[in-house]
């Protein structure tokens, strides 16, 4: 557990996990620095959500639920301390402050800093280009088990639009949201594999970016199962190998 | 001498010891009653939120994964609230114009964040971990209950002590495997118990009582 001082007057924030503290950055360096590594220490402004606690009502509800045993127990003391050690005046993830103008304890990232996954030592990797032109090549390495989790991710994160065929017949496209291309068509069969892994950082026309959902190791294992959907769609029996094609023979 | 007491005496002395007798379990049994009633624990009580958000239409309806937003469950120690960023994937495009969804709207066009209210809220003094379990087969409907069949988000179960205890002292009983953690649906099979233990095993889940150990939620 990490107490981090963000400067003179500013009180503490905590965080429960493996983040890394703002420890004495200066906004003039010009250098990146490596600052943050888990998502809700330093969350984009625009994209912060607070918790808050109880309503008004429902705490008095808990205050009145909680003291009523405890009165009756004559010990009305405890009520109070009990209710000092719940709420302990320390920031949680993405928890209310009464100290920041927009009330999250969650600060957005300073200027000149990048959190450290998103450093772009290795281009292609992070935007799936080399020169400005998408990369045809997958840069990591293709396994039983990116695949399987690049199917995972797949079916979590998009499926909702593209379907788990990749057609574009997703449940959210059969209540009204604007159909996307069936990935089986011949421009996207055709498109780099670079190509994939940008619509997932940068979005696609209405379709927004994913970049603060998918992790870059996750773009690729999912534009590597896409590749394997288009395959599954568009195979002959011939690129079997000739023992699947003689059982293939035999169902016939 | 005259009686110092008249004989009703008997009569009242019985009344107040049986009387005190019944005031007493009386008041234990009101005092635990309101103590596990959703009044004090609000299982069940769906809160007041700023968007009467629906899991049951996301979730079942729409077949949208927990993880679309719920993005840290598996990762960190906090399963984490999508920001209005990711309501609006859809939202951009759909009900747009819907009355309901005003103040997500409003929230993105100021850049103040939703406030949403906290329906699960352990005190400050307990250490929990999201992904600790979720690595070890522990599913979400073990701890939220259907929240895939809530209108209206509300909580599963107490969070007492005594809840967490239960689970951390026969795991063997819930555990389930990894690939059924987002399973809403999943049923203990019937053998459970020898499957439980072989899946103990299997994630190497600590047997050695530190699961029970104080420390390990109260740090
Ligand atoms: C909310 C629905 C939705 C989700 C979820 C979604 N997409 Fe899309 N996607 C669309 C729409 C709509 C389009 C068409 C955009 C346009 O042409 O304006 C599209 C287009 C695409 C394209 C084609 C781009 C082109 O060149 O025409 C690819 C590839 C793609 N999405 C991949 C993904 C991947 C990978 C994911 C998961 C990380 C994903 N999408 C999640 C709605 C979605
Ligand atoms: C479309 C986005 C979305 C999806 C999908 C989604 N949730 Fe949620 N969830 C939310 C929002 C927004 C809240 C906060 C509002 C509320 O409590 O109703 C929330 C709240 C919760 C809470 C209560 C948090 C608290 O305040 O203690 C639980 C538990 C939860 N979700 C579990 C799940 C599970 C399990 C799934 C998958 C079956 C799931 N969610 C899928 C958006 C989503
Ligand atoms: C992946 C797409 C998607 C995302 C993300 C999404 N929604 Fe929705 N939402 C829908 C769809 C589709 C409907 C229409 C439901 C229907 O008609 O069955 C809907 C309907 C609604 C409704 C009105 C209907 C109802 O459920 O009572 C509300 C309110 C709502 N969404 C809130 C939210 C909030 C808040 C978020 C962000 C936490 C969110 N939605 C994120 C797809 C989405
Ligand atoms: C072992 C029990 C347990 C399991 C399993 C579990 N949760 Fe939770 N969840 C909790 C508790 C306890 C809290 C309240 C945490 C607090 O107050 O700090 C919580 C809080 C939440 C919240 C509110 C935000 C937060 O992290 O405090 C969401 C959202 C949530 N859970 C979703 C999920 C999803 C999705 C899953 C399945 C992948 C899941 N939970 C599995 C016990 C559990
Ligand atoms: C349904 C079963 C279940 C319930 C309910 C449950 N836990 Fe756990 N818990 C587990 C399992 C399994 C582990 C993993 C043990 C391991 O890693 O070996 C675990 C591990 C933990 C850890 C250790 C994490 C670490 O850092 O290693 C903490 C802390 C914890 N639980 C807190 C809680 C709290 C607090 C509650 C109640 C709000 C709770 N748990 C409820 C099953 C459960
Ligand atoms: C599995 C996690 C876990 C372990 C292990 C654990 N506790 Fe707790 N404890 C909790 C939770 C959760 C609460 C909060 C219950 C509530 O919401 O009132 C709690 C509350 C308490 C309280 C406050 C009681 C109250 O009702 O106000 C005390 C005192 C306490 N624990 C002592 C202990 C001691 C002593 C041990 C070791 C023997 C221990 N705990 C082990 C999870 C745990």
């Amino acid at each position: 557990m990490n107490i981090i001082n963000t400067g003179a007057s500013a009180r503490w924030i905590y965080t429960s996990d493996s983040a890394q503290p703002f420890q004495g950055l200066s906004p003039s360096v010009e250098t990146i620095k490596t600052v943050c590594r888990s998502h809700h220490v330093c969350h984009r402004a625009e994209a912060a959500v607070l918790m808050t606690g109880p309503t008004e009502l429902s705490k008095r509800n808990k205050w009145l639920g909680r003291a009523l045993p405890l009165l009756l127990s004559i010990i009305p003391l405890i009520a109070a301390c009990r209710r000092d050690m719940m709420n302990q005046p320390k920031a949680k993830p993405l928890s209310e402050s009464d100290f920041f103008s927009d009330q999250a304890n969650a600060r957005p990232i300073p200027p000149h800093t990048v959190a450290w996954r998103n450093a772009r030592e290795n281009d292609a990797f992070y935007t799936g280009l080399t020169n400005g032109t998408y990369i045809t090549e997958l840069p990591v390495k293709l396994t039983p088990a990116l695949m399987a989790r690049g199917r995972e991710r797949f079916e979590a994160m998009c499926a909702e639009c593209h379907d788990r065929t990749g057609s574009g017949n997703g449940m959210v496209v059969l209540r009204g949201f604007p159909q996307p291309p069936s990935y089986h068509v011949p421009r996207l069969r055709n498109a780099p594999i670079g190509h994939f892994f940008d619509v997932i950082t940068n979005g696609y026309g209405v379709m927004y970016s994913y970049a603060t959902r998918v992790e870059p190791e996750d773009r690729w294992a999912i534009a590597a199962y896409i590749r394997a959907l288009q395959l599954s769609h568009n195979a002959n029996a011939s690129d079997l190998a000739v023992a699947e094609q003689q059982k293939l023979e035999s169902r016939k | 001498m005259a009686q110092l007491f008249p004989k009703s005496a008997n009569v009242h002395a019985r009344v107040t010891i049986f009387g005190l007798v019944i005031l007493i379990c009386g008041a234990g049994w009101a005092t635990s009653t309101i103590y596990w009633s959703p009044y004090t624990t609000n299982v069940d009580v769906p809160l007041q939120q700023p968007i009467p958000f629906s899991h049951k239409h996301h979730v079942t309806d729409d077949g949208i994964d927990c993880r679309y937003c719920h993005t840290s469950v598996e990762k960190s120690s906090f399963a984490g609230i999508p920001p209005t960023e990711t309501c609006m994937t859809c939202h951009s495009q759909l009900w747009t114009d819907a009355p309901v969804l005003a103040s997500l709207r409003n929230s993105l066009a100021t850049g103040q964040p939703l406030k949403w209210i906290r329906v699960n809220d352990l005190p400050d003094y307990v250490y929990f971990n999201h992904s600790a379990h979720v690595a070890k087969g522990i599913g979400c409907s073990n701890c939220h209950g259907r929240v895939d069949r809530m209108p209206l988000t509300r909580k599963a179960e107490t969070l007492y002590m005594r809840w967490c205890l239960r689970c951390h002292e026969n795991p063997q009983q819930f555990i389930r495997p990894r690939d059924k953690v987002f399973d809403m649906a999943w049923r203990a099979p019937p053998n459970q118990e020898e499957q439980g233990q072989a899946l103990i095993r299997q994630y190497h889940v600590d047997t050695s009582g530190r699961l029970t150990n104080c420390s390990t939620c109260h740090r």
